[in-house]
């Protein structure tokens, strides 16, 4: 299992990147949802994930990648609500204000870029595991 | 920057390369051999469970299943690699004059 590591570490990793994405993804698709008067609008989730163990000796000997202990969660941002004066909608409250979900398209869309970047880092780390193991079965060959 | 993390890599953590001695060698490069067999078996049945759930649509992750695959074909090679150079062992002992 010894050489086999490095692939659960990066499947680790690329599980991650694609929570992200998937949390911007879920971001991006409430930032137009309104919420009726009273009631809170969409806040924005973001993922909090806590490394548990940082004992590099143990972490070698991991057997698989849901094994790798991380404390990942789903946090809901708390943010103040996006007020648009806008009296005919359904959802406008006493003043004529309608509270939209407080989601920063921008910070969402870094975060997929992010996301998008670190997953291509871990692809690249299993790759070159692959790439290293193939070139060690290389010894002693060709002669 | 320490280099504590990488003192603290146990080298007798990792298998060793070379067998013990001559006498224990054989008995123990055929154990080594089976057990290499059963996990590339074993491997090649998480390869194909992996592609059986891409097919039916159940898979959560891509990366696991390309993972898996990945391994799987590694496994092979090894296998494979191990099965060329016993043989050439064996000629280059078969061939020596008596």
């Amino acid at each position: 299992m010894d050489y086999r590591a490095v692939f659960q570490i990066a499947a680790a990793g690329m599980d991650l990147e694609k929570r992200r994405v998937e949390v911007a993804a879920l971001n991006l698709a409430n930032v137009h949802t309104t919420a009726p008067d009273g009631q809170l609008a969409y806040a924005a989730q973001k993922l909090v994930a806590k490394p548990l163990q940082v004992d590099f000796n143990r972490a070698l000997d991991l057997a698989g990648p849901r094994l790798l202990p991380r404390d990942v969660r789903l946090v809901a941002s708390e943010q103040v609500p996006r007020l648009v004066h806008d009296p005919g909608h359904p959802h406008a409250n006493a003043q004529g204000f309608v509270a939209y979900a407080s989601i920063d398209q921008v910070t969402e869309m870094a975060s997929v870029s992010t996301a998008l970047r670190a997953y291509e880092a871990n692809v690249a780390v299993a790759s070159t595991a692959r790439a290293m193991a193939m070139k060690a079965l290389d010894l002693g060959g060709q002669s | 920057m320490s280099l504590q993390a990488i003192q603290a890599i146990d080298l007798r953590a990792f298998p060793a390369t070379a067998p013990a001695g001559a006498a224990s060698a054989a008995p123990g490069f055929a154990h080594w051999v089976s057990r290499e067999l059963s996990s590339l078996n074993q491997q090649l049945g998480v390869a194909e469970q992996g592609l059986q759930r891409l097919a039916s649509g159940t898979a959560t992750n891509l990366h696991e299943v390309m993972l898996e695959l990945e391994q799987a074909r590694l496994a092979m090679q090894v296998a494979s690699q191990v099965r060329s150079r016993v043989l050439e062992a064996y000629q280059d002992v078969m061939r020596m004059q008596v």
